[in-house]
């Protein structure tokens, strides 16, 4: 198996090889032939990769322990599901499954668009397979998955065959873990191709709005994988890291939030370009920042290069990264400069109050968000570097910055929409923001009375109402317009209104999806917590909870020891039930983890951690948080997620525009018949 | 033995890659086709211009936009798709390639066996709109109105 | 057109000045330098906000109530450490673990931490050895 994995990768390296030659020389020659042939090395390439996973997937699968990988994170008894997550567990798997969606990405942009972007596939197969290329060549030559143990003897080596793994790390084994780092890496990965044809369109000249217009569900596809990564990664880190929050502004986390939010912006500014032909300058930048900012993500995450509580060794990954980053910004910005003639703006900004001044609002304050936290992520390495002392800075550098910003955002999000192209005049801006600002600063009115006195807290609150009563406006006035142009009844003219234009209603729902995230982190204003020694019979009360101590049992199963708390939960004088958190120590790895005990309810969470033993008195420390609106964040969340479906549906206007379309690409085709 | 499948598959793909290259071209080298020519892009920025319009009088009918403002507005989206629909004109007679790809869409909608809707199509010129609209984009006549 | 994108600059200016007004006072607030045990030992930094990473001393880890002292050593220096800190403790924190713990170095030699950070959650390593 691990020749099978090592041939098929040297394999795949000649086949990207071979497609980023065919492809540079194909759309140089502007030969048909050569090109094709290049296409198909993506497809190729594909294959060899899935082979190589394969391979690795059933070594896993079979406890083969001879593979040092295997040895390394796996064991006989862990369960299948988790088995199959092994691949991602380690450097090594993580490249190669890394490299596997590249490809997989990569295969599926080539036989979807080929037909009908001829002169720009040569070049988009060339940056795809040369990213697959960097991605092989780490894989094969510096974090093989593939090598097996071997025991030193007087007679040389003999291969050494363990009965057992390691087993894969504990605190990894939850569901949402398995989950996690493939849909984070669907998100990293993805940024590549609409990157490869914003290249592609530099090289061809060809910079009208066809690349945007080819790229704008495959920019999509990885923004969302990458949000629901983000918010899954920060689901495992509330119900499994026991600290009784879900973000805590970590290297790792910051590295997934940096593409996140350029990727944001370029969503947005390239509608610009579409409606109105401008800022083309600017989306090339916003993809290439994205693409640069994917592939950092993976750096920082695998390289070591800055401590954080997701342990990456130092290792020796780093210094091909830092090289093809330095080769991408080369490229990219010598590109850039050489077609600026070629990027004019056809049109210009007409007014400072217009939807155009909002979206441009919306990218400057987002690249302000990818600044920052960019520079407190990369501090502790610039002042190493600088004055030879890592400085670090931590939670309340990044919680002030991202306040305004995010408030900002949470504004825009409302009242961009409502701005109306190119420019908006008073007596408009009256007519659309009179019924939400009524609202908002009803809401602000209530919440203080409601004794609400937290400013963050409270502005989140009201933007939220503000932005909540916006969008729900838009749909109101659309579908009541429909109703009376359409004959349609309400419900229907609502489904129409949406089916027609997807993009901008799904975009709406996107953003009720994160006035939610923003309800959901206004509750943080509002965290109780309390910490004693316990024992059976001790009471303690946290705000309107009383937990009092049922017992405290230790005991063993065969993989672990455990200590339990039993806790019966008492709310305004209701019995609650009990709640059972647990503290484990596997016994081979001799690793423990906390079982979190939570109460979930969309107002407010009861979190209860079993934190260790006092060893003087034996009795077990127990700490509760009550979080409130917590589960707001995972409703936005979903919300975003259902969002970003529906935008990505083919709306009635794509369908008629379309119409104009397809013939002149049929005659097209049939002049080049494939 | 799964060494073996290995093996092979790479070699089927390396002739599967390579077979555009080797197999016999029957009509010589082919140049890879325009996917964007200059009059397609015009006709689809008008496009865009008239999408435009439609959705400023659709916000203007939902009241989201004062009467003077959809005025000025929608008297500057028509200039602009009047210049562009100069421009394409002028692309028309200069550009031999876009000629044949029009006559090939001409001949292959009159192929075509459902009839587009009156909605969309010119009496007077023929053209198909790609929206339905009071006026054709190509020559302004009127179309005949919606049902 | 001039005066278009003048206003727009100020809108903008006003909110990036905002924004860095902010990430600078935040930055004064919460920038703490990182050192080892050895460079803390040797150097003069006590009553600093510091973070300090080392490996926590084998039979060092005593809970007494709520409170946890133990040793954090590199090589073989080592400074007591006492977490003050709220926060549980993570599960990876033990005897042998890598650890960075956060907060002064007081005048009687020991550390009162208020964020302990320990490392192990994902096994990324670099190559293991190979035959």
């Amino acid at each position: 198996m691990n020749q099978v994995g090592s041939v098929s990768l040297v394999a795949a390296l000649a086949f990207g090889i071979y497609g980023v030659v065919a492809g540079v020389i194909g759309g140089r020659l502007r030969s048909l032939r050569v090109t094709r042939s290049a296409e198909r090395a993506t497809l190729a390439f594909f294959l060899m990769i899935t082979v190589a996973v394969v391979a690795l997937e059933t070594a896993i699968l079979t406890d083969d322990f001879h593979t040092a990988y295997v040895a390394a994170h796996s064991n006989k008894d862990l369960p299948v599901y988790y088995k199959i997550a092994v691949l991602w567990a380690g450097q090594e798997g993580s490249l190669l499954f890394w490299t596997w969606l590249l490809s997989i990405y990569g295969g599926l942009a080539v036989l979807i668009n080929h037909r009908k972007n001829r002169q720009l596939m040569p070049y988009v197969v060339a940056v795809v397979l040369g990213t697959g290329v960097f991605f092989t060549s780490v894989t094969f030559f510096v974090a093989n998955p593939f090598p097996v143990l071997n025991l030193q003897t007087a007679a040389g080596l003999a291969p050494l065959h363990p009965p057992e793994g390691n087993g894969l790390n504990p605190s990894l084994q939850y569901h949402s873990m398995v989950i996690h780092p493939p849909v984070l890496y669907l998100g990293y990965v993805g940024f590549v191709v609409p990157y490869a044809f914003a290249m592609a369109a530099l090289i061809t000249k060809q910079l009208g709005d066809n690349w945007i217009r080819v790229t704008r569900r495959w920019a999509m596809v990885p923004w969302m994988f990458l949000g629901v990564g983000i918010l899954l990664g920060a689901n495992w880190a509330y119900y499994v890291l026991g600290w009784g929050g879900y973000w805590g502004w970590d290297p790792v986390e910051n590295a997934a939030l940096l593409p996140w939010l350029a990727g944001t912006a370029f969503l947005h500014s390239v509608m610009i370009q579409e409606k109105r032909g401008m800022l083309k300058v600017w989306n090339i930048v916003l993809v290439m920042v994205t693409f640069f900012l994917s592939i950092f993500g993976t750096f920082l995450t695998r390289s070591g290069i800055v401590s954080s509580v997701h342990a990456f060794a130092q290792s020796n990954i780093g210094i091909f990264f830092a090289v093809f980053l330095g080769i991408v910004v080369f490229f990219s910005l010598t590109l850039l400069f050489l077609r600026l003639d070629f990027l004019k703006s056809e049109n210009k900004l007409d007014s400072v109050v217009s939807r155009e001044s909002g979206f441009l609002f919306n990218n400057w304050i987002l690249l302000a968000a990818v600044f920052a936290v960019l520079w407190g992520t990369i501090f502790p390495i610039i002042s190493k570097a600088v004055e030879d002392k890592t400085v670090t800075v931590g939670p309340p550098y990044y919680n002030k910055t991202a306040l305004p910003i995010g408030l900002l955002l949470l504004f825009l999000t409302g009242a961009g929409p409502l701005l109306a192209w190119r420019k908006t005049s008073f007596q408009s801006l009256r007519r659309n923001f009179t019924l939400p600002v009524a609202l908002a600063v009803a809401a602000g009115a209530a919440l203080f009375f409601a004794g609400v006195r937290d400013l963050f807290a409270w502005m989140s609150l009201v933007l939220a109402t503000f932005v909540a009563a916006c969008v729900l406006q838009e749909f109101y006035k659309g579908a009541r317009t429909r109703q009376v142009i359409a004959g349609e009844n309400f419900p229907q003219a609502l489904y129409n209104l949406t089916m027609r234009n997807t993009r901008r209603y799904g975009g709406y729902i996107i953003h009720l999806g994160i006035v939610l995230l923003f309800v959901g982190f206004a509750g943080l204003a509002f965290k109780t917590e309390a910490k004693a020694p316990m024992q059976r019979g001790d009471l303690l009360r946290v705000k309107d909870y009383v937990l009092r101590c049922e017992g405290i049992t230790k005991g063993e199963t065969p993989n672990y020891l455990y200590e339990r708390a039993e806790l019966s939960v008492v709310k305004d004088g209701k019995a609650l039930g009990t709640v059972k958190p647990e503290k484990r120590l596997f016994k081979a790895s001799q690793e423990s983890i906390s079982h979190v005990a939570l109460r979930p309810s969309l107002a407010q969470d009861l979190y209860v951690v079993l934190a260790g033993d006092d060893e003087d008195t034996g009795k077990a420390l127990i700490q509760v948080f009550i979080n409130p609106l917590v589960g707001w964040v995972w409703v936005g969340g979903f919300v975003v997620f259902l969002g970003t479906l529906l935008a990505m549906v083919t709306s009635r206007i794509e369908r008629e525009m379309a119409g104009i379309r397809r013939p002149v690409e049929e005659a097209i085709e049939e002049k080049h018949a494939l | 033995m799964p060494l073996a499948i290995a093996l092979a598959t790479a070699a089927t793909l390396a002739v599967f890659v390579a077979f555009p290259l080797l197999a016999p071209d029957t009509e010589g080298d082919q140049l890879l086709p325009v996917d964007v020519t200059p009059l397609a892009d015009f006709k689809r920025r008008r496009m865009v211009v008239y999408e435009n319009l439609q959705d400023l009088e659709f916000e203007f009918k939902a009241g989201k936009i004062a009467r003077e403002d959809y005025q000025t507005l929608s008297d500057n989206y028509k200039a602009e798709a009047a210049g562009l629909m100069a421009a394409s004109l002028e692309a028309e007679t200069t550009s031999h390639g876009d000629a044949w790809i029009e006559s090939e869409v001409a001949a292959r909608r009159a192929r075509r066996k459902s009839a587009p809707s009156p909605q969309y199509l010119c009496p007077e010129c023929g053209f198909e709109n790609p929206l339905p609209v009071k006026f054709c984009g190509e020559c302004g006549a009127k179309l005949a109105s919606r049902p | 057109m001039g005066g278009k994108k003048l206003k727009f600059a100020v809108g903008i200016g006003i909110v990036l000045a905002v924004v860095i007004w902010e990430a600078v006072s935040g930055f004064q607030q919460s920038k703490t330098y990182y050192f080892t045990v050895n460079e803390l030992i040797s150097g003069n930094t006590a009553h600093q906000h510091v973070r300090v990473g080392g490996i926590v001393a084998s039979d060092s880890i005593q809970r007494h109530g709520s409170e946890v002292t133990f040793r954090l050593a590199q090589d073989a220096s080592s400074i007591p450490v006492r977490y003050i800190g709220t926060d549980p403790l993570p599960d990876t924190f033990k005897v042998g673990a890598q650890a960075i713990v956060e907060g002064e170095y007081a005048a009687n030699g020991e550390f009162r931490a208020e964020k302990i950070q320990a490392k192990c959650a994902s096994k990324y390593q670099a190559t293991p050895a190979k035959g």
